[in-house]
């Protein structure tokens, strides 16, 4: 194996170095340089689809548009113009072989479990195959022109919020009251159980936690069946990875 | 250092590594001017050295970090003949482009692991655990640089 180098002995080649890489790269790097942080999203939605697929569902994209699959960046527009994920499992239920099928969302508005008249987005979404709705009801929007979508709260199995930080004790409590909104089963124990399986509802924020940090997400796993992910700049596998699958919570359909 | 790393970026992204990077490089000197005994062993290393490693960290958590998630999610179709690339607000981000984004993300890795430096190093989360993890690297470097 190679001997590494020792940037302390020579600086000045260490520097040169860096700014050959710079120099090289500049112009691509410029150039994705407006779309930095949509990139991040992007990879916390692909390592859901990567924790499907290794837990054994077939998945397949859909609503491709010219095929190109069109990422759908904000709650804004929709989903209909945005390509998907439909993911399924086959399963014996009630004595008879069944298919199971689901659609992994981004940023889709979904029904709150406690009143009817509101919606939150959550980054990711999985839900019951083709059950986003349409609402007409022009108050929702500022145009009142157009129409509104949602997934009503009985059709979402789990969610997971993105957070491109460093962790800190107010935005970990913060994801408690998305739950309390979103998968208030969660917290009254009526969680079901049934197959298939999916990822519990996750948090995965980019930053390392410190001690107390760490101590916070171990007790809201412990109290709620959520997943909090910390660290995912460099360990990105963390969700789906197959050596690490039994410390990811999951929790049943609905059906 | 920073300065080089900002160089071609938009105001807007090179105000955000500029400000971290500031507000990391004022503590530091903070530190190692009030606790001269306990980060003592800071004497022997010549200042830019942080400013570099510091430069470095941040440049990696705000842009390679990002530029390897895209290349991470557009494998997953370049494999495949039907789909063209991935389309992001107006942007379309075809094979190619994201071929060009991998050889960045390579070029990058390959010039850390040149000096041995791991991604580890990058996670910090204040100043301390900086000064903690460069502490270590400084050992292990002098250690595997001089291996036969």
């Amino acid at each position: 194996m190679r001997k590494p180098k020792n940037p302390f002995k020579d600086l000045n080649k260490f520097k040169i170095e860096i700014a050959y890489f710079l120099k090289k790269h500049k112009t691509t790097i410029s150039s994705h340089s407006a779309r930095i942080s949509d990139y991040f999203e992007m990879s916390n939605y692909n390592s859901i689809v990567k924790f499907y697929e290794n837990n054994g569902y077939k998945v397949s994209p859909k609503n491709l548009i010219k095929n190109e699959f069109r990422y759908k960046l904000s709650p804004a527009g929709y989903p209909n113009n945005f390509s998907f994920f439909e993911i399924s499992k086959t399963y014996t239920y009630k004595r008879c072989r069944k298919e199971f099928d689901f659609e992994i969302h981004h940023n889709v508005a979904v029904q709150s479990a406690i009143n009817n008249n509101l919606y939150v987005t959550p980054d990711i979404s999985i839900i019951s195959k083709g059950s986003i709705r349409e609402l007409k009801d022009p108050r929702y929007f500022f145009s009142g022109s157009r129409s509104y979508y949602y997934v009503p709260n009985k059709n979402l199995q789990t969610f997971c919020e993105v957070k491109n930080f460093n962790p800190f004790p107010e935005l970990l409590f913060n994801f408690i009251g998305l739950l309390q909104e979103l998968k208030n089963d969660v917290f009254n124990k009526r969680q079901s159980d049934k197959n298939p399986k999916h990822i519990a509802p996750s948090m995965m924020i980019s930053g390392g936690g410190n001690y107390h940090t760490n101590l916070i997400r171990k007790d809201i796993m412990k109290r709620y069946k959520t997943n909090i992910f910390f660290g995912l700049f460099y360990s990105r596998n963390q969700p789906y990875s197959k050596l690490k699958m039994s410390n990811v919570i999951k929790i049943g359909s609905k059906f | 250092m920073i300065k080089l790393f900002c160089k071609n970026l938009p105001r807007n992204l090179s105000n955000l590594l500029y400000n971290e990077y500031n507000s990391y490089e004022k503590e530091l000197k903070f530190l190692l001017n009030t606790y001269r005994n306990r980060y003592a062993w800071t004497n022997e290393i010549d200042f830019e050295y942080f400013q570099i490693f510091l430069s470095l960290a941040i440049f990696y958590r705000r842009i390679i970090v990002q530029l390897d998630s895209a290349v991470d999610f557009s494998e997953r179709f370049l494999f495949s003949k039907n789909i063209k690339g991935i389309v992001i607000g107006n942007y379309l981000l075809s094979k190619a482009e994201s071929e060009k984004l991998n050889t960045i993300v390579n070029d990058f890795k390959l010039l850390c692991g040149k000096y041995n430096i791991s991604n580890y190093l990058f996670d910090f989360e204040n100043i301390t655990q900086f000064l903690f993890k460069f502490r270590e690297y400084n050992k292990n470097i002098g250690i595997s640089s001089a291996e036969t």
